[in-house]
């Protein structure tokens, strides 16, 4: 008989038990969050990274290697997202496409918001190298703004991740002008590489 | 009264059991990163599967990806109803 009365358990022996069941359990979560945050957050460091010393050093290229990086990351996210997921279900697919929409609709609102604000109008006044500044600060805080929003639903080291990058950006804009954009590739793709190496390794 | 599950009991069924239950109802975990999570070897993993699927608390489905196979993991109702009797149980010897 596979199932009995409980005599023989002692209450130690039951304590362990109800102890193990937390540990697998916060495991778990960690090791799917690991296996779906980790390699996006090291892809996308990358990207920052890449883009951002093309923007110090080869400013004619920028525009070009920041477009075609973050539609190369889009789709193996996306690709990723789908098909390499550690779990699979409708939820988690339905919960997948709901980031992937929130990240469209925020990049679409951060373009609304720049054509509102009007930065352009200053470019003509000759403060052109100013302008592409405030504007690539203002996306990466845009950027940090939804990991510290993902982080309030999905797991709280985003939030610190986003938080993080969102103050070294600050300080690049406002005390390393002359070399913001080596600044954001440093700290800023590599604090994104550092998370996902970090989560990489602790959370398995 | 809640009642001890044998099955389940055993350390390495019962983390596996309790990953499997903390996911979504129709859920399905892979097999490799459940393994990675509870630190088991494939061939252990394996062997305490088979015997979770032979008590119908679990089913294991293949399928390919990239033309890669990949295995899946799920909790059965009845699984699912026998782990939560079994924590119960566990509950109850504690005075919880």
């Amino acid at each position: 008989m596979e199932q009995e009365r409980h005599s023989q358990i002692t209450p130690e022996e039951a304590r362990t038990s109800l102890a193990e069941i937390d540990q697998a359990t916060r495991r778990i979560r960690q090791t799917i969050a690991a296996g779906i945050s980790a390699p996006m957050l090291i892809m996308w460091g990358s990207i920052w990274a890449v883009s951002f010393v093309t923007e110090q050093y080869y400013p004619r290229w920028s525009q070009t290697v920041w477009g075609v990086l973050i539609l190369i990351g889009s789709v193996v996210s996306i690709f990723a997202g789908f098909f390499h997921a550690p779990v699979k279900n409708a939820r988690f697919s339905q919960v997948w496409g709901r980031i992937g929409l929130a990240w469209l609709i925020l990049f679409a609102y951060a373009a609304l918001w720049i054509r509102l604000l009007g930065p352009w109008e200053m470019a003509h006044r000759g403060y052109g190298a100013l302008l592409e500044r405030k504007v690539s600060a203002f996306i990466c805080t845009v950027c940090m703004f939804a990991y510290v929003l993902m982080g309030l639903w999905l797991d709280r080291f985003l939030l610190y991740v986003g938080a993080a990058v969102t103050i070294l950006t600050l300080v690049g804009y406002y005390y390393v002008p002359g070399h913001y954009y080596v600044w954001m590739a440093v700290t800023g793709g590599g604090s994104l590489i550092f998370a996902g190496l970090f989560i990489r390794k602790f959370w398995r | 009264m809640p009642e001890i599950d044998r099955i389940i009991h055993v350390p390495a069924r019962l983390r596996i059991m309790a990953a499997l239950a903390s996911l979504d109802q129709s859920a399905q975990l892979d097999f490799r990163t459940l393994g990675k999570s509870l630190n088991l070897t494939d061939g252990n993993l394996g062997a305490h599967l088979q015997t979770l699927e032979e008590a119908g608390y679990i089913k294991i489905e293949k399928s390919f990806v990239d033309r890669k196979p990949r295995t899946y993991v799920a909790i059965t109702n009845k699984g699912r109803t026998r782990f939560e009797v079994h924590v119960a149980a566990l509950r109850e010897i504690c005075g919880v």
